[in-house]
């Protein structure tokens, strides 16, 4: 294992003694008198934090984060620094691998953030003995909003310390993922709190109890979406075969559309809209054979044009949306020329424009119809540029040579021949 | 053409709808009944489909909490109120259809409000725990005998789903939902609402939808999952335009098909991933061949007769379409034998394979066609009753003729 960054070791450091600070000063708010009831949070909290459950919306499902809002609103910050700190850490050092400076590191950070999310229900003023919207719904988000801004500066320094990455961009980014998520914890967390206190500790327990149960349904479903996902694609990838342009030439461009999607920041669902739109992109082809004559022509004949216009046809009954817009102008070009529609500009769908220099880009870099054989990156680059505000949108353009330069599309993946086990949408990262 | 069963419950609904009006403006529309209505809408909106027939959703714990903070007819208000909201905004069926769907819901309902009414007047203390309780047990076990009953007759009026394939699918899912939901909507009155009021339900429902969730992008999984499978199968059936959707109508047919037959679920889905993509390895014959309206030569015919095995060999190494590969590779074999690619006989062809070769001649002599019109349906049973035995299973035919009036 190699030794961390000097700068890393000090930034883990500062977090534990830190920690170690804060959690003297509170010390005098902790009920010692109810240990027993704290050692039962600690329990349950290392418990939940051994099985993460991932969220489709991203991230995981904080089946532990439901239990700090209980705790803290129950016991306090310092408790919350007390028992989730160390919790946590056992759950992740276990579920996990035992790295010491990472489990501290982790416990370090977690009970910080619960306790800072413990003072944050505190000044708003948070209470359990008579909850309604105002004394226990609205600390409650205040404590999610506070938790999720300092755990995810915290992780998000690490790893600008680890690996580099930017800092504030991280931590906004992870914020936005993962607030919905956390935000839709709290009635759960009050529910749990309000029963704790009439009925007993006892409901935790039961809480607990069904946490497998969830976690076996948001597996299966990621499970399932792999299967689907790989079904579709390997499909995609036979029906290849058969088009003009060969092996492979979906999967590219639906590759290059989402790398350039990404590089101009469109929204997650457009991204996912137009990987689907680029890898059907021909999908009306198949009813078309082409006649023996030069590529060129045959490009150019009505024939051929017509398999927008059936793909667009095919596509219609899907559930996703935007779909349909894609394949129908894939063929249209910016200045107006192009076909079915002769569109001009920004009346071109977005990921028609993004799927249409995609799909110029791989003809050209891997060969096959119309164009005989592949030509060097920087030819095709120069081509692409060249025809800027013509054929293709410049922003797409720009974004298509920025995703190149910046190391999202390498060259070697530009150029294979699709592999089935690509998954068609990529999963959160666990 | 509507059936019986379809006029019935629309009417019922119809009715419904007024009597929850009538119910309404003779006891006043009290803020916990509007209350109520709008917890049962937010919880319905987890609503997903279940196989074979039906679907899920949490809407019916606002009746059950109104059966007991609001008494049985006020309840009766709240679940038609409720459901029919559902219906049109959730569900995204056409007025009369949510009439019918309230028809069907409404059924148990008012079996609910009036056994709860009748044991809790009466003051039959079967069970310990105070009358209320009890009454609302009967209510509670009557609601959910009313629902099966009334699910499996519908399921078998519109679909032709038999009702123990009814009662072993969908039923027993819908069963224990209820279930819980009852039970937690008495502890919720006992230990929650007495105390806190509205504040800890609106919790509740958030949390229970919040809870359930990952069940239903499960089941919109499966339904993202067949419209894609569907949509390859068109773009091959466009390859003749007098079929652009052949492979669709014949899953639906095999389905209905093995449904009958009383094949388990995995193997029904089996046969709609293999109606669907059976002729996927079209995709490798020339569009000349395909449409070729005479007879083809002895080459041509070699080629189309691959077909199977090309669909089955691009199937095999897709894990979720590996299973029903071997349907399709036999989805042209005769019972006595005259088939291809492996002549086998009888019982050695897989029932799936046996379900869909009826179903694509079904759907094939039906069809309309450049050079001929396609038969009608008793044409087509005809034929197929003409062969069976020879080349297709006795007993898949007899299944289509059953359901021959649901295509």
């Amino acid at each position: 294992m190699q030794p961390l960054p000097r700068s890393l070791q000090l930034y883990i450091l500062g977090v534990i003694v830190l920690a170690a600070i804060v959690l003297w000063s509170l010390l005098p708010t902790i009920p010692f008198d109810s240990s027993s009831e704290l050692f039962l949070f600690l329990i349950l909290i290392a418990l939940a934090s051994m099985f993460p459950i991932p969220d489709p919306r991203g991230g995981f499902i904080t089946a532990a984060g439901i239990l700090f809002y209980v705790l803290i609103s129950l016991h306090g910050p310092g408790a919350g620094l007390l028992i989730a700190g160390p919790g946590y850490a056992v759950g992740a050092a276990v579920s996990r691998k035992w790295v010491p400076w990472r489990t501290l590191s982790n416990g370090a950070q977690m009970g910080l953030s619960v306790a800072a999310a413990g003072l944050a229900f505190r000044i708003s003023g948070g209470s359990v003995s008579h909850p309604d919207l105002r004394t226990l719904l609205l600390p409650l988000a205040m404590s999610v909003l506070t938790f999720q801004l300092v755990n995810n500066f915290l992780v998000a320094f690490y790893f600008n310390r680890l690996r580099n990455t930017p800092l504030v961009p991280t931590w906004l980014s992870d914020v936005k993922d993962l607030l919905v998520s956390n935000l839709l914890s709290i009635p759960t967390a009050a529910l749990l709190a309000i029963l704790y206190t009439t009925v007993g500790p006892a409901v935790l327990l039961v809480y607990l109890v069904t946490l497998p149960l969830q976690r076996r349904a948001h597996l299966l479903y990621f499970q399932q979406k792999r299967i689907h996902d790989q079904a579709i694609n390997s499909l995609v990838l036979a029906i290849d075969t058969n088009f003009p342009q060969g092996r492979g030439h979906s999967r590219r461009v639906a590759n290059v559309s989402v790398a350039v999607a990404r590089e101009m920041n469109l929204p997650p669902h457009l991204v996912e809209a137009i990987e689907l739109g680029a890898l059907l992109h021909d999908v009306g082809l198949i009813g078309i054979d082409l006649p023996d004559e030069t590529a060129a022509a045959a490009s150019s004949s009505e024939r051929f044009r017509e398999h927008t216009r059936i793909g667009a046809e095919l596509v219609r009954e899907l559930p996703r949306k935007g779909i349909e817009g894609i394949i129908l102008h894939h063929h249209e070009k910016y200045d107006g020329n192009g076909y079915p529609d002769k569109l001009r500009g920004n009346d071109i769908p977005i990921g028609a424009r993004v799927v249409a220099a995609a799909e110029v880009f791989d003809s050209l870099m891997a060969g096959g119809f119309p164009n005989s054989k592949g030509q060097s990156l920087a030819d095709v680059l120069t081509v692409l540029k060249g025809e800027a505000g013509k054929s293709f949108d410049p922003r797409v353009v720009d974004a298509l040579v920025s995703a190149i330069e910046s190391g999202g599309l390498a060259e070697n993946e530009l150029r294979e021949h699709g592999d089935a086990s690509t998954p068609l949408q990529r999963q959160p990262e666990g | 053409m509507s059936t019986f069963y379809t006029r019935f419950m629309r009417t019922f609904g119809a009715v419904s709808i007024v009597a929850g009006v009538a119910i309404a403006t003779v006891q006043g529309l009290a803020q916990d009944e509007l209350v109520l209505i709008a917890l049962g809408i937010s919880a319905g909106w987890l609503r997903f489909s279940l196989a074979p027939a039906g679907y899920l959703t949490l809407a019916p714990i606002a009746f059950f909490l109104a059966l007991l903070i609001t008494g049985p007819w006020a309840a009766f208000t709240v679940a038609t109120g409720v459901s029919f909201v559902c219906l049109l905004i959730f569900g995204r069926v056409p007025l009369t259809q949510a009439l019918k769907g309230l028809g069907e819901e409404a059924i148990p309902s008012l079996l609910a409000a009036s056994i709860f009414y009748f044991a809790s007047t009466s003051g039959i203390g079967i069970l310990a725990g105070g009358e209320t309780t009890s009454a609302y047990i009967a209510g509670i076990a009557s609601y959910v005998l009313g629902k099966i009953v009334v699910g499996s007759i519908g399921a078998n009026a519109d679909e032709g789903i038999s009702p123990r394939a009814y009662l072993l699918g969908a039923s027993k899912n819908n069963v224990l939902n209820l279930l819980f939901l009852g039970i937690l909507a008495l502890g919720l009155k006992l230990y929650l609402f007495v105390q806190f009021g509205y504040f800890t339900l609106i919790l509740v429902t958030i949390a229970l939808v919040e809870f359930y969730h990952p069940w239903k992008l499960l089941s919109e999984q499966d339904e993202v999952l067949f419209s894609n499978l569907t949509l390859v199968a068109q773009a091959i059936d466009i390859k003749d335009p007098y079929t652009a959707r052949h492979s669709k109508n014949v899953a639906k047919v095999a389905v209905r098909i093995a449904r009958i037959l009383g094949l388990p679920e995995e193997e029904v889905r089996k046969i709609r991933i293999g109606a669907l993509m059976h002729d996927i390895g079209k995709i490798g014959v020339n569009t000349s061949i395909i449409r070729k309206p005479s007879k083809l030569d002895p080459q041509e015919q070699e080629i189309m007769r691959a077909h199977p095995m090309m669909s089955a060999d691009i199937m095999q190494p897709i894990e979720l379409l590996a299973e029903a590969a071997e349907i399709v590779r036999h989805h042209h074999e005769h019972i006595d034998g005259s088939g291809y690619p492996s002549a086998w006989k009888a019982d050695r062809i897989p029932i799936g394979s046996r379900v869909i070769l009826v179903a694509d001649a079904f759907d094939a002599m039906t069809t309309d066609r450049p050079y001929r019109q396609g038969r009608s349906k008793q044409e087509a049973l005809e034929v197929l009753r003409k062969h069976s035995g020879t080349q297709f299973d006795a007993d898949v035919v007899r299944a289509l003729e059953a359901i021959a009036s649901f295509i």
